[in-house]
């Protein structure tokens, strides 16, 4: 069953809704986890959710846009309240996704790797809620820019230029996070010193 | 000279590429883009593609939420404690630890007070 019947039944059934469920957990989990840091909000908002869908399934109106795209939109927002509320844009804990994509590495190639990861991890942070958004249903779901268009409410062509502009913007960040860490560094040493 | 829109399509394409694990060359070549032009945000959508592994929710989350949604209504005292915050959880934890402690304790105790009463109350056997 296509996802327009399945929501259609969702509607009325809430059986039909553990079905739309079991098929968007995990994505929605996912992007959630990439964005927020570490598992304890990750569940929080992923429940928040599927809370909301259920409520408002009914209202639901099939716009020639994937069904998707609705729950994507419905992260989207519950992830940029929760950073407006909390104000942590800025300060997410990034070691369990570190640690995560780090498992199996020997030690010392994972000290490495950590850390580039980190750096990297950090500067996506920093990047505007639409670039981060962009690069994790990329990377993470790798979606078509038609598909991310249409989680996004955008057309395919400014999909593809705003990826562009965020791997410049990209690299423009780490470039100067890695400028920062070097000229802290004679400082640090002054310091002990 | 290559355009702003021909390097979209560009990178566009080469991150497809990367992310099915094929080979970026062939591209670059087609759209006439030196190695050295590239390299840079070449590595990074590598890196980008290195970085990010799926995860999975754990299946209690899973089992738990898809219950809650489907109104299913679940009684027990683990169930009623896994439903609690991991903080509540840690400290109910902790709390039945030291109170398993201090029964354990008590009950040392206690019997320590019954074998010197037994000991005070013995009748000698011959006087």
């Amino acid at each position: 069953m296509d996802d327009r019947e399945l929501v259609q039944y969702a509607k009325e059934d809430k059986e039909a809704f553990g079905e739309i469920y079991e098929r968007y957990l995990t994505k929605i989990y996912n992007y959630i986890y990439y964005r927020t840091g570490n598992q304890q909000d990750a569940e929080d908002l992923t429940a928040k959710v599927f809370y909301r869908a259920l409520s408002h399934i009914e209202n639901y109106v099939d716009k020639g846009v994937p069904f998707q795209a609705w729950l994507y939109r419905i992260a989207h927002n519950l992830v940029a309240n929760f950073h407006r509320d909390k104000g942590r844009r800025k300060i997410i804990p990034l070691d369990d996704y570190v640690a995560h994509t780090l498992k199996g590495d020997a030690p010392d190639k994972q000290a490495e790797t950590s850390e580039q990861t980190e750096h990297l991890m950090e500067a996506i942070h920093r990047l505007p809620a639409d670039r981060q958004q962009l690069i994790l249903l990329k990377f993470i779901e790798q979606k078509s820019n038609a598909e991310i268009g249409e989680i996004m409410d955008r057309t395919e062509g400014a999909i593809k230029s705003l990826y562009h502009r965020t791997l410049l913007s990209l690299r423009d960040e780490i470039e100067l996070q890695q400028l920062t860490l070097k000229s802290d560094q004679p400082n640090n040493r002054e310091k002990q010193g | 000279m290559t355009s702003d829109v021909q390097w979209q399509n560009y990178l566009n394409e080469a991150t497809d590429a990367i992310l099915t694990g094929d080979d970026v060359n062939g591209i670059r070549s087609r759209y006439g883009i030196s190695h050295k032009d590239d390299t840079e945000l070449i590595g990074l959508i590598e890196k980008l593609n290195g970085s990010f592994e799926a995860v999975q929710p754990t299946t209690q989350f899973s089992a738990r939420l898809k219950d809650e949604l489907m109104g299913v209504e679940r009684t027990g005292v683990v169930w009623r404690i896994r439903r609690l915050p991991a903080r509540v959880q840690w400290a109910a934890i902790v709390a039945a630890i030291l109170g398993g402690v201090l029964i354990v304790i008590q009950w040392f105790i206690g019997a320590g007070n019954r074998i010197r009463s037994k000991d005070h109350t013995r009748i000698p056997e011959e006087v």
